[in-house]
């Protein structure tokens, strides 16, 4: 089997897989109960009103050629209308997006890269004092809820200390003044920005540490570590060894934990009022804004089906052992 | 006669491997720590209501009139008063119920839905488990909180549904490492030796599966449990969460919501750092079952 | 006299544990000579690899050394830090060769770039040097220099062993230890292992440190040995002096319970006990309890090792009855032959000392064609796409077309290197898996028409033994729930007595003291009784025994061989005896099945197949087995390569790429066939007249065969 046969393969798997997923995204909104039109009639409109609206949409057709359409659209990039907002989707979350990828992505990143080092060096100090304690901060953190470290965060550092902002992306004029992505480049953004991710930074954390200090222990155990130990290699050499092989788990979990955080990022950004898709779900979840969720939701699936893609992927590059024969 | 199905129940095999695990479990001094702060959590939970001084919801007046918002800790309210003049104190003893009966019974469907997919999965293999690990990689391609969001949102919010949201979708790490140790333990030569004999399926799961994956399923039930508690919170603290039911989750969202989080600090922080020292002690109890099996299951998390 | 190159003195070294000290050395000492080959002999737990690690430098944090010297080269090594270690010793003066060679070398990184950093770490070699000795190396230990660039996983087991090697002389040592090197391999990879050992004598100057539980490659490679139990040197000489005039009751006493392929009639005889467990200080002998000479003194303090003083060599022993020891095996060896006797155990019944066959007339189980093939993939995007386009990756043939009859009361053995097919064999015997093509006939009764009670019955009459003590047993039971087991699913009456009958069977006695025991009270051997007991107590017709002793130290290997021996006898049982250890094999087998890519190869009584092998692969397996003795000089197999996969399988004979004797008729499938007397079976081109089966040979070069098949 050739490497190219093996990407297609995952290829063909992962988009079937996010095939399957929307699929059960459209028929499980449609049989949630309460959809938008009942919403309006609950708020008062007519029954022609409502009517209206189901037609307008598509509703009144049999689900099968719904489903039909909507996938279409889908695979065109078109998500629909928001209802609340009466917007493509497509615009509605994008900058909702942009504005939660910018607080996720390198708080992760950095949770990983900080979390990884303090994992390994755990992990190389076994049974020391240092492992055996050492793993209750990153414990602490790991069993208290994001928004409890967001408020702490602020209770600190904006209400006590008054060094960051409690809450929003920017000031106001700021906000106002930079409908675009240029919000990214104010002073103002920057300022808005520290509590946020070092909340992101200090939760996401600890599941690296843990991860990183079991995988470093158990590598130090491997034959191959405990040969190079006897072949007296350099400190620093068996460490780079150790930590090539110790690092594959971690890496394992990081696009699951990316999707993680997305969606852990809900409270995040509530705690701080963050104009992400945490906020925009909530909003959309209490509208029924069903296409604007639908596509939401989507967007995190293929993120994380993408990202397990892309993981096994780069596993063929650094492992030579993987001859692609299979799983 | 009595004496001797006595002596018989006392030496079941189970029992016993509890027995002398538990000994080696309790010989760390840290695990005995985190033992303790549990069985406090259970305490209150158990008599915090026959303990607090007020009912939770009961509001204080000052003599002029005024409600008694915003109280420091004194002698009359040892936590000090919420915004709306009610007693922090009897509101946290009141809290620890719904917080942990919402995890037990979380931490408890979650590892039964675990237990039931994974070791169907790993015992019986081929068709059955490509199936049910497809499913699984389905279940972890759907983000927690909004899903469970979503689905509170639509289907109404209450103890039971929240339980119920959060036992549907946590399972899936847990069928995972279930499946991949009943893997290890299908090929163990007593299970073997076993099927040889022609012991059913259900009696090999029952007598040879199930007992050697014991302590996996106590860690996965406290991981389960600490996870259900932070996430049951976390609904509360967004508004999906039965307003009636003084939980610490709910606490903090009035709490946050008043804007008083840092100089009502006896307000805003006892009732987190209750949920997260509680969920640690919960979590550092299955750590502790690790290092008692050199096991290393670093595998937990949404 | 040469100085000797290392010299222990005294040592102690100790582990501290959970559950308290442990001591697994006292008072060791041994001197090894520069250019000698020196073997440590002992049970897994003797404390011999904890020697060598205090040798190295590299004991586990828990463990110290608290008393005695390491000299090397007169220069005192046991204080050093590891970072003077590092800087005197390690790879310069002493390398190592580790027990397990496939997982040794890091499969992240090329073979070439762990010299570069071995060399960075030692010595101011360039890169390109470090590479330039590998591939030296490489050419000495017989790999092509080119491919030092390889990753790990692009060797084959054989060749990794072979680099492993060729880094422990990369910078020059004047000292090798290898730790347990082959006690993973099978009979012919160790074969070549120990060839290449034995011709780097020539080239290289240095001596061998080499510790193993195996005395016949101690006895084959070695000059000198030594014999350690419980921590302690028992004895200590050239292994010529050791194996002539053994002087500790332990040494004789393994040599009576070491195989020896060239004597299948004798006897063996397994040592009762296990060591002590070390934990108080250790002021006795080990082995006083374990060994029937032992006298009160014994267990008053510590041998001293003596000088045996009617040796010029340095042939010392540590037993204070060491000069009347002789005389005392001699008389205990004789009486129990006469007790064995007189309880009416006839001596020719053990093994394959019975040239007959013991089997009935009766066939218990046959199989007929039996086939077993595994699809490589079950992943739904390859098995559509072979349904739709026809290709698809070739079945893995782990089992390709076996004939057997098992015959009542019979042991047979099925021998064969990891990997061809012995296990999937048993397994599918078993039931696991369903046969690909063939038929297995149990009384005749074909399986696959089994309904549901024919299932249970024969559940009921079959069992099985399998390999490894330490996971044969559930651990939450205990011997009474696990041997309760079979009674409970089989519906029989559950007594007491019945189960204390058993374990007096398999000689674990008092019974009543084991019944209650847990696992984790066993020792290995009682372990693999406990699992015997449990496949005997339903009275089966059919055992299975899948390597049932091959993870067991020799000292009980033994016992547990004469029991299998004893008990096949008393309740009239066949067994299928699969294993790749060809000399244990023969010491409970009636007759011997020869495995070889999924194929018997060659089928004949026991004594028949040692004395006159006929395939190839038969007289290869039977010539790499090391023997026990220094004075006899063994011919290496010479056996090139691996048998390779079942997945590319060559056509025609499936051995023809490594045979010695390979003709251009192997390109067509050999038939099975007798040869000689009728019970003497081969599936070789050299062993059968070609006119007579014509059917499975078509169109061959005359020539080929015109000498009647006698080998070359």
């Amino acid at each position: 089997m050739s490497r190219l046969y093996y990407y297609a393969r995952r290829m063909v798997v992962s988009i079937l897989l996010i095939f399957a997923i929307a699929t059960f995204l459209f028929f499980s909104f449609r049989l949630m109960p309460g959809d938008y039109a009942t919403l309006l009639l609950q708020q008062g409109a007519s029954a022609e009103q409502v009517e209206a609206v189901r037609e307008a949409w598509g509703l009144d057709e049999p689900l099968y050629i719904q489903y039909f359409t909507w996938m279409g659209n889908m695979m065109t990039g078109n998500a629909g209308m928001s209802r609340q907002f009466s917007k493509p989707v497509v615009d509605v979350v994008a900058p909702a997006l942009r504005n939660s990828m910018i607080l996720a992505l390198p708080g992760v990143l950095a949770a990983f890269v900080i979390g990884s080092l303090y994992g390994a060096l755990l992990g190389s100090n076994p049974g020391s004092t240092l492992e055996k304690y050492g793993i209750i901060p990153p414990n602490i953190v790991g069993t208290t809820p994001d928004f409890f470290i967001g408020i702490l965060l602020i209770a600190i550092f904006s209400m006590s200390l008054n060094l960051f902002p409690s809450g929003s992306i920017a000031s106001i004029e700021v906000v106002t003044n930079n409908p675009g992505w240029e919000i990214y480049l104010t002073e103002s953004f920057w300022y808005h920005y520290t509590l946020p991710f070092l909340t992101v930074v200090i939760k996401y954390m600890y599941y690296p540490t843990l991860v990183m200090r079991g995988s470093v222990v158990e590598v130090r155990n491997q034959e191959f570590a405990v040969y190079q130990r006897l072949l007296g290699l350099g400190k620093w050499t068996r460490f780079r060894h150790i930590m090539k092989h110790a690092s594959l788990p971690v890496i394992t979990v990081l696009p699951a934990v990316t999707a993680t955080s997305i969606s852990g990022l809900v409270l995040i950004e509530i705690v701080f009022n963050w104009p992400g898709i945490g906020q925009l779900l909530l909003t959309s979840v209490f509208a029924r804004d069903t296409p604007v969720i639908q596509f939401m939701f989507l967007l995190i699936a293929i993120w994380i089906v993408v990202g397990n893609f892309l993981v096994d992927i780069f596993y063929t590059i650094i492992d030579p052992r993987i001859t692609i024969e299979g799983e | 006669m009595l004496l001797n199905s006595v002596s018989k129940i006392t030496d079941h095999y189970l029992l016993r491997n509890l027995r002398s695990s538990l000994r080696l479990y309790l010989s760390d001094r840290l695990t005995v720590a985190f033992l303790l702060g549990f069985l406090f959590v259970l305490f209150l939970a158990l008599f915090g209501p026959y303990i607090a001084p007020y009912q939770p919801d009961k509001i204080f007046f000052v003599e002029g009139g005024g409600v008694l918002e915003l109280q420091p800790p004194s002698l009359a309210h040892p936590l000090g008063t919420t915004s709306r003049g009610q007693d922090v104190f009897s509101r946290l003893l009141y809290g620890a119920r719904p917080t942990l009966f919402t995890g037990l019974l979380g931490g408890a469907l979650v590892v039964t839905i675990g237990v039931l997919i994974g070791v169907t999965a790993g015992y019986f293999g081929g068709r059955v488990d490509d199936i049910l690990m497809r499913v699984t990689d389905f279940a972890f391609g759907i983000p927690l909180i909004p899903t469970a969001i979503v689905l509170a949102a639509y289907f109404g919010v209450g103890t039971w549904t929240t339980i119920l949201i959060i036992g549907c979708l946590l399972w899936r790490n847990n069928a995972r490492v279930f499946r991949s140790q009943v893997l290890q333990i299908r090929e163990r030569e007593h299970v073997r030796a076993a099927q040889m004999l022609g012991a059913s399926d259900r009696y090999i799961i029952t007598r040879h599966i199930l007992p050697n994956l014991g302590g996996m399923i106590v860690l996965f039930f406290s991981l389960g449990t600490g996870l259900t508690i932070i996430i049951s919170a976390s609904l509360a603290f967004i508004g999906f969460a039965d307003l009636g039911i003084p939980s610490w989750g709910l606490m903090l969202r009035n709490a946050y919501n008043s804007g008083y989080i840092a100089s009502a600090w006896w307000w805003s922080l006892t009732s987190g750092f209750a949920i997260s020292l509680t969920v640690l002690c919960i979590f550092m109890l299955g750590r502790g079952y690790e290092r008692v099996h050199e096991t290393n299951v670093s595998e937990f998390g949404g | 006299m040469t100085e000797p190159l290392l010299e222990v003195e005294g040592l102690d070294v100790t582990y501290q544990t959970k559950t308290g000290d442990l001591r697994a050395v006292t008072d060791a000492s041994l001197s090894i000579d520069p250019n000698e080959y020196f073997g440590l002999v002992g049970e897994s737990g003797c404390g011999k690899s904890t020697l060598a690690q205090a040798v190295t430098n590299s004991l586990d944090s828990n463990g110290a050394i608290t008393e005695g010297t390491i000299k090397y080269r007169g220069e005192e090594v046991q204080d050093l830090s590891e970072k003077e270690y590092n800087e005197k010793i390690r790879w310069k003066e002493i390398a190592v060769i580790p027990q397990s060679a496939m997982n040794s070398l890091d499969p992240l990184s090329r073979i070439s770039e762990l010299a570069i950093e071995v060399a960075e770490a030692h010595t101011d070699w360039s890169e390109e040097r470090a590479v330039d000795e590998l591939k030296q190396l490489f050419d000495v230990v017989g790999l092509p220099e080119s491919r030092v660039h390889d990753y790990p996983h692009q060797f084959s087991g054989g060749m990794k062993q072979r680099a492993i090697i060729a880094f422990s002389l990369l910078l020059e040592p004047s000292m090798v230890i290898a730790d347990e090197p082959t006690t993973a391999l099978d009979v012919i990879m160790q074969d070549q292992f120990l060839k290449h050992l034995d011709e780097l004598r020539e080239i290289r100057d240095f001596s061998l440190l080499f510790i193993t539980h195996d005395i016949a490659v101690v006895f084959e490679m070695c000059n000198s040995m030594a014999v350690m139990h419980g921590g302690q040197i028992a004895e200590q000489g050239t292994t010529e002096a050791v194996f002539d005039e053994p002087r500790h009751p332990y040494t004789i006493l393994l040599q009576q319970a070491f195989p020896d392929i060239r004597y299948p009639n004798r006897e063996l005889e397994g040592i009762e006990g296990v060591p002590p467990s070390l934990q108080e200080e250790v002021d006795y002998c080990t082995f006083a309890d374990r060994c029937p000479w032992a006298e009160q003194e014994c267990w008053e303090g510590a041998p001293p090792l003596e000088t045996v003083p009617d040796n010029d060599d340095a042939h010392e022993v540590a037993c204070i009855r060491n000069d009347e020891i002789e005389d005392l095996a001699a008389e205990y060896l004789d009486e129990r032959d006469v007790e064995g006797a007189a309880a009416g155990e006839t001596p020719v019944a053990k093994g394959a000392s019975a040239a007959a066959d013991r089997g009935d007339e009766e066939t218990v189980l046959e199989l007929d064609g039996l086939h077993k093939h595994f699809d490589q993939s079950t992943n739904i995007i390859d098995s559509i796409k072979s349904r739709f386009f026809g290709e698809g990756d070739e079945p893995v043939r782990a089992v390709d077309g076996v004939d057997l009859e098992l015959k009542g009361n019979q042991i047979q053995g099925v021998i064969g290197e990891s990997g061809c097919g012995k296990s999937t064999l048993l397994q599918t015997i078993m039931g696991k898996y369903s046969p690909t093509d063939g038929e297995i006939l149990f009384d005749g009764d074909p399986v696959s028409e089994f309904d549901k009670s024919d299932w249970k019955e024969f559940r009921q009459r079959v069992q099985i033994i399998l390999q490894d003590p330490f996971n044969t047993l559930n651990p939450h039971f205990t011997v009474r729930e696990t041997l309760m087991e079979p009674l409970r699913i089989h519906d029989m009456e559950r007594s007491e007595e019945r189960i204390l009958d058993i374990l007096e069977q398999v000689r674990l006695t008092p019974a009543e003291q084991y019944i209650d025991r847990s696992e984790s009270q066993l020792s290995g051997g009682e372990k693999q009784r406990v699992a015997i007991a449990r496949a005997l107590i339903l009275e089966p017709d059919v055992i299975l025994a899948d390597e049932p002793v091959s993870m067991l130290d020799v000292s009980t290997q033994a016992s547990v061989l004469d029991l299998l021996n004893d008990l096949t006898n008393e309740y009239g049982v066949s067994m299928l005896y699969i294993s790749h250890d060809l000399s244990t094999v023969s010491y409970v087998c009636d007759r011997v099945n020869v495995m070889y890519l999924g194929r018997l190869v060659e089928s004949a009584p026991t004594m028949e197949l040692l004395n006159g092998a006929k395939h190839p692969y038969t007289r290869s397996l039977l010539q790499a087995i090391p023997v026990p003795d220094p004075h006899h000089e063994r011919e290496w197999a010479e056996l090139p390569g691996t048998p390779g996969d079942a997945t590319d399988l060559p056509g025609g004979c499936r051995f023809k790429d490594r045979c010695p004797d390979r003709m251009d008729i192997c390109d067509t499938k050999p038939a099975y066939v007798d040869v000689e007397d009728g019970d003497h079976q081969t599936a070789c081109h050299l062993h059968y007249n070609h006119e007579e089966c014509g059917e499975e040979v078509a169109d061959t070069p005359a020539a080929a065969i015109s000498d009647g098949g006698e080998p070359r």
